[in-house]
């Protein structure tokens, strides 16, 4: 009985029926232009290339903290499917859209002053939604003359729960002008640290997509001890909204580098004046949560005490 | 037995190094905490040494396999294992294929033996490393060679298989790190491959598909006991018997550390397994409430641990910690002695490193039943967590 079906079934299968179309992943657009009107973000279309222009000083204590997987997926990209973001039409102030779709303020974009926080011994970490976080990077880099450290620890799929070809599209955006910055840059640069406010996701996986959240473990964010030994005695959490509370990973994070006698300072990029006000810290203390658990289809859920590997 | 060797590279050429296994070999947790966790030195086993651990896990290989043949159609042994009720049935009729990747641990002892504390079985780790660094390295020198043959039994065992599923934890990218070297490997052997979660695993017509994709034979990166939690598991139990994958779940029976107890029961294992075990891995006892304050007594004596932790994970070793947390780890175990079970200590031999004096754990790959290659790390306890250095292993020539 089995045989008399098998050939028809096959011929179906040839044909691809009932197979899910394959999406391709694409980032960006290959005809859209960088942050400097140009065409030269292809210099920087390959893994490697990209992960150097937004890496910080070779020779520098933050070197083991840039994450390397957002951007080794750059050479899994076809040519004719990459490129920078392209542009959208701006958002009418007037009709009180969210932050996060308003885009970055004028006084912190590219191209924006420098804020009077930065100096050597301050260590930055900006935590805005993704493609919002590498256009401040960028600025940062540029006007501040700060060191970046990328902590995009995931990886693009056409049905990702977070769009992570977003954030690369954005950091091929403004490769260039953070290549110009570059050779400002020294071990002593004032660290900065851009972070995907997004990356715990707003809801989990819905069956078929492809669970891309991720968060920040002890790998991605250095301890107290690592800090003060490379000079640094001030840390100041950057936001875009004065509402945005500090994301789940981070908040105890923050408390504990506090206990441990550094300035915490918290900066939220509506304000104009830029101006940093103390952090306060979570009013539950207790040990910080290091990683959290696997959700049963390959994402996660609630904390767990210790980070975790699937393998052995 | 053992002695290391200093790479002869220079400090750029080290960082180049590790740039290329972080690009070209997916290794991209070289760092952890701001520490580079990849020794820049390899350690050497004598021929002997090598010899000896080849005949160790190959025999383990054979003596775990004839115990699982022996249990997996019993659900009391399997209850006994920890192994979740969801998936005995799954065990008693999954279909058998040579698909098979274990990497077992062995520590150089100070009485001169080599012991296995625990058998990665269903999901082991290490092949980027394990792949990338004889490669990156290259040329051993004279009187040295590497033992690298784990690419090339992986694709022989998955030779029959076209179309391949490579299903992960995908919100973690050290475990895609691990997916896309095998990924690359069956590409360049001609497989078409899908990267996907165990969630993605759907019917199909002939075959079950995953993203759309119709599969022959799957590569699992996820732990089996976690399986029961999955929204398609009626999924899994229905397609799961019959899809040829590496590692299949019966598997589970040797990644149990509470077999450890179970295997020295009458009738478990025959007179040349019971050998190889007695020689290879600690004596092992079933955590019973009633035994907690002859634990407690004898702390230094004995480990903690859970049946399926990995990495270390809730590892807890009484001479390592302080009366305090042995008795909150023994309670913890009071609340569910299913899941736990109670190690004699080994002496664990400390080696030589250019760090300091070092306890290593010679990784040893098998396929098949077939030694495939090394992957060893050390650590300054003689206990190996996601925080210990790899260290590249060779062999002196013949």
């Amino acid at each position: 009985m089995w045989r008399l079906w098998s050939k028809p079934l096959e011929l179906l299968g040839r044909l691809g029926v009932g197979r899910i179309p394959t999406r391709k992943m694409r980032v960006g657009h290959p005809s859209a232009l960088d942050g400097r009107g140009s065409m030269h973000w292809r210099d920087y279309a390959r893994a490697e290339r990209l992960y150097d222009v937004w890496g910080p000083a070779p020779d520098g204590p933050w070197v083991p903290f840039h994450c390397v997987p957002l951007f080794a997926a750059l050479d899994r990209i076809p040519e004719d499917l990459m490129g920078p973001t392209p542009p959208v039409p701006a958002v009418d102030p007037a009709l009180a859209a969210p932050a996060q779709l308003r885009g970055l303020p004028p006084h912190a974009r590219p191209g924006a002053l420098a804020p009077g926080w930065l100096a050597a011994d301050t260590w930055t970490l900006l935590d805005l939604p993704g493609v919002l976080a590498v256009e401040a990077g960028a600025w940062l880099v540029a006007a501040g003359g700060c060191q970046p450290v990328c902590t995009f620890d995931n990886w693009p799929h056409p049905r990702g729960v977070l769009r992570a070809e977003e954030v690369l599209a954005e950091l091929l955006r403004w490769a260039t002008t953070v290549a110009e910055a570059r050779p400002r840059l020294r071990s002593d640069s004032p660290p900065l640290w851009i972070c995907d406010r997004g990356r715990l996701g707003a809801r989990p996986g819905r069956p078929g997509e492809l669970d891309n959240r991720y968060y920040l473990d002890d790998s991605i964010l250095p301890g107290a001890g690592l800090l003060q030994q490379s000079g640094i005695r001030r840390v100041v959490y950057v936001t875009l909204a004065a509402g945005d509370v500090p994301v789940a990973d981070v908040e105890p994070y923050l408390a504990e580098l506090q206990t441990a006698g550094l300035e915490v300072l918290r900066v939220n990029l509506d304000d104009p004046a830029l101006a940093p006000l103390p952090f306060i810290p979570p009013k539950k203390t207790g040990a910080r949560p290091t990683g959290f658990r696997r959700s049963a289809a390959g994402g996660f859920g609630t904390i767990v005490p210790e980070p975790s590997s699937s393998g052995s | 037995v053992i002695r290391t060797q200093p790479w002869t590279l220079s400090l750029a050429e080290q960082a180049e190094l590790l740039r290329a296994l972080s690009f070209r070999y997916f290794k991209w947790d070289v760092f952890a905490c701001g520490r580079c966790l990849v020794l820049p030195e390899s350690m050497i086993l004598s021929l002997a040494a090598h010899a000896e651990v080849v005949g160790a896990v190959e025999s383990l290989h054979r003596a775990l396999e004839r115990f699982e043949k022996r249990v997996r159609r019993e659900p009391e042994a399997l209850r006994r294992l920890g192994i979740p009720a969801a998936l005995h049935r799954l065990i008693a009729e999954e279909e058998v294929y040579p698909l098979e990747l274990a990497r077992y641990d062995l520590f150089p002892t100070e009485d001169g033996r080599w012991m296995v504390s625990e058998f990665n079985e269903d999901v082991p780790g290490g092949f980027n490393e394990a792949a990338g660094l004889p490669e990156l390295l290259g040329d051993p020198g004279a009187g040295l060679r590497w033992h690298d043959q784990l690419r090339e039994r992986f694709l022989d065992a998955f030779r029959a298989y076209d179309s391949v599923a490579l299903l992960y934890a995908t919100a973690y990218s050290e475990d895609l790190q691990h997916m896309l070297i095998l990924e690359r490997w069956l590409a360049e052997a001609g497989h078409r491959t899908v990267l996907a979660s165990p969630a993605h695993l759907r019917r199909g017509l002939r075959r079950p598909r995953v993203q759309g994709v119709p599969i022959d034979a799957a590569f699992r990166y996820y732990p089996g006991e976690w399986l029961p939690r999955l929204p398609n598991l009626a999924t899994w139990q229905r397609v799961g018997p019959r899809l040829p994958q590496m590692n299949p779940l019966r598997h589970l029976v040797r990644q149990s550390k509470t077999m450890f107890a179970l295997w020295r029961e009458e009738g478990m294992l025959d007179d040349e397994d019971r050998a190889v075990v007695e020689r290879h891995c600690p004596r092992t006892e079933p955590f019973r409430p009633g035994d907690a304050a002859r634990w407690r007594e004898e702390r230094e004596r004995w480990v903690l641990k859970p049946a399926f932790g990995r990495m270390g994970e809730a590892v807890t070793i009484g001479a390592l910690v302080g009366e305090r947390e042995w008795d909150e780890t023994l309670a913890e175990a009071c609340r569910a002695p299913q899941d736990w079970c109670v190690q004699e200590r080994f002496v664990a031999r400390p080696f030589p490193f250019a760090a300091g004096p070092m306890f290593p754990a010679v990784g040893a790959f098998v396929v098949n039943g077939r030694f495939a290659g090394y992957y060893s790390r050390a650590a300054a306890r003689p206990l190996i967590t996601h925080e210990a250095f790899h260290v590249a292993t060779l062999v002196e020539a013949a």
